[in-house]
């Protein structure tokens, strides 16, 4: 391979662009779509019309977002078959079910529901346009379980069986497929950094508005909501996480290793480097900061299990490549005589080392007369760039902390009738809005850098998924989307930022309705 | 029928976003923009010989 940008690189990056983009609204939507759910059973439950401007004022924040988020989705799904094209035929009878689902949670339910939010206050009851609301948060928040069940059965490939006859995987088991372990963890710990997001934003929304004592009776409320919302989110988001980190050992385990920068194996329990250089050339952690057993704790939850070393897993990648050739000419026989029983039952005994035969198409066309030396480099390929997993980790986890502790002394002060007074503290969450973004961009980062060389993990490396296009067109499309989506960016931005000055009562305006008098004459 | 203060806006819009969708349906769809994978050309990849255009590079 040259050293230049090829399609599978510049297609790598053009996915990892937009996935990132459509990640900017999808965090907020998920968050802020509860959030307006439990202020306006707030609404219902007491009948405080403050309550329900703070519903009003929050969904016109939440559609702006709402509306980026689906711009910017459709168009990766339309990736998977230009850029992604053998891919889409190799699982794309599993892959595509998801994916379908997620496109009808999100257009036919939340897309509905949200038309029914906007449109319905003053044509829907009370409690009528209050289950419209929880539907727009469970409708939100499904979509996203289908996606990551598709995204999950990437990082865990189950309930599926490779059929020789139609050169794809099919789907054997969907149960397994949708109740898959790594998914559902994944799904948790997602939405959950969703809702962290969400209350962040209120809160520093909020903040904004006490600092500058306008619409304190709105915003002394919201950032009630917020604080106690975010306590409990930003707690259950290092839980989850904890246990998506406990599956991934089982399922992911390079991933760890490499987020770890583990080149071999210790005793247990294993000690969590807290800080320190990575050398992926020279296979060491310069200046390593250890806190022993807190890794064999976290990744096994036990004192006598161990947590695998890179040059084991290397090792063990080596001996999976001889297998994976086993099933490679067992194949090449089968394709050749589709009724060549001997190689069949080869192919069955072998096919879960398939994959690791295949990385040795990256080094020779003619993998069956792969040397020693190259089984041996092909085994190395399976490690992922440990540095930027290594930081992106521990910015993630860092964050994941710091919220932790600034919505617990903020729930503190709040409870103690304090948190109105502590200017400090609502600097604090201006200062804060952009971090869990960071957050969940860098957890984006780990589970899929850490998931290379595998587009499916262990099943089809990345570099043979890629579609057969010149790279001059995934240039000019990702030029395209690079400036479409930084036009889109500018645009939310531009609204967010208009409909936060405007305020409460301000949003009747910007849907081109008239102003909110009495709203506004109240600041 | 009173005409809506906001057919002009509304039909400017409707055309540019048919404009946009048919530009992109046009580029989408035509000859070698869609790579049609069967399982004839899944195993020239997987287990033919592989110096394919994956390579090709900006180079």
């Amino acid at each position: 391979m040259t050293d230049a940008l090829d399609v599978v690189q510049l297609s790598r990056l053009q996915f990892a662009l937009t996935a990132m983009y459509h990640f900017l609204f999808v965090p907020l939507t998920l968050g802020l779509s509860v959030l307006l759910g439990i202020m306006e059973s707030v609404y219902v439950m007491t009948g405080k019309e403050v309550w329900r401007e703070a519903t009003k004022f929050f969904g016109v924040l939440f559609g702006i977002n709402f509306a980026m988020g689906v711009a910017t989705g459709i168009t990766m799904e339309f990736q998977f078959g230009m850029n992604w094209a053998y891919y889409s035929h190799y699982v794309g009878d599993i892959f595509g079910a998801p994916l379908a689902m997620e496109g009808l949670m999100a257009f036919f339910l939340e897309g509905t529901f949200v038309g029914l939010f906007f449109f319905g206050w003053d044509r829907l009851s009370k409690v009528a346009h209050l289950c419209v609301t929880w539907l727009v948060a469970i409708g939100s928040n499904l979509s996203a379980l289908w996606i990551l069940i598709a995204n999950g059965w990437m990082l865990h490939p189950v309930g599926a069986k490779f059929n020789p006859e139609t050169m794809r995987m099919e789907v054997k088991d969907f149960g397994e497929i949708i109740f898959n372990v790594v998914a559902q963890e994944k799904f948790v710990h997602t939405v959950s950094a969703g809702y962290v997001t969400g209350a962040v934003f209120v809160a520093a929304v909020s903040a904004i508005y006490l600092l500058r004592r306008k619409h304190v009776e709105m915003a002394r409320r919201s950032m009630t909501v917020a604080v106690s919302f975010g306590l409990a989110s930003s707690l259950s988001v290092v839980v989850l996480g904890d246990a998506s980190g406990y599956t991934a050992t089982d399922n992911q385990r390079m991933k760890i290793a490499a987020i770890e920068a583990m080149w071999k194996t210790e005793p247990p329990p294993a000690s969590f480097t807290l800080f320190g250089m990575p050398d992926l050339a020279e296979k060491r952690t310069d200046y390593a900061v250890k806190i022993p057993w807190v890794l064999g704790l976290i990744t096994t939850h036990s004192v006598t299990e161990e947590v695998p070393g890179i040059e084991e897993l290397v090792k063990r990648g080596e001996d999976r490549i001889w297998n994976g050739l086993l099933a490679y000419s067992a194949l090449e026989r089968l394709r050749a005589n589709l009724n060549d029983a001997e190689a069949r039952v080869q192919l069955d005994q072998n096919i879960g080392d398939l994959g690791y035969a295949l990385l040795l198409k990256k080094i020779r066309p003619d993998i069956e007369n792969a040397t020693v030396e190259e089984i041996r480099k092909a085994a190395w390929d399976t490690v992922p760039d440990v540095a930027p997993l290594f930081w992106a980790f521990r910015i993630m986890v860092g964050f994941g902390f710091f919220f932790i502790a600034l919505f617990g002394v903020a729930f503190y002060l709040n409870s103690t009738g304090r948190l109105l007074r502590a200017r400090w503290l609502l600097w604090a969450f201006v200062v804060t809005l952009p971090l869990p973004w960071i957050a969940a961009e860098a957890g984006w980062f780990v589970a899929e850098v850490g998931r290379q060389p595998w587009v499916v993990e262990g099943i089809l490396p990345t570099f043979l998924a890629v579609s057969n296009i010149p790279a001059r067109n995934v240039v000019i499309t990702l030029a395209g989307f690079i400036g479409f989506y930084s036009a889109l960016l500018l645009v939310d931005l531009y609204l967010m930022v208009k409909a936060v000055r405007l305020g409460p009562g301000g949003h009747r305006e910007i849907s081109g309705g008239a102003a909110a008098p009495a709203a506004r004459s109240a600041e | 029928m009173a005409r809506h203060p906001l057919v002009p806006e509304i039909t400017l819009a409707l055309a540019l976003k048919f404009i946009v969708i048919a530009g992109a349906a046009l580029f989408v769809f035509s000859p070698g923009q869609r790579p049609k994978i069967d399982s004839i050309s899944m195993q020239s990849r997987l287990i033919g010989d592989f110096p394919d255009s994956t390579r090709s590079s900006l180079r």
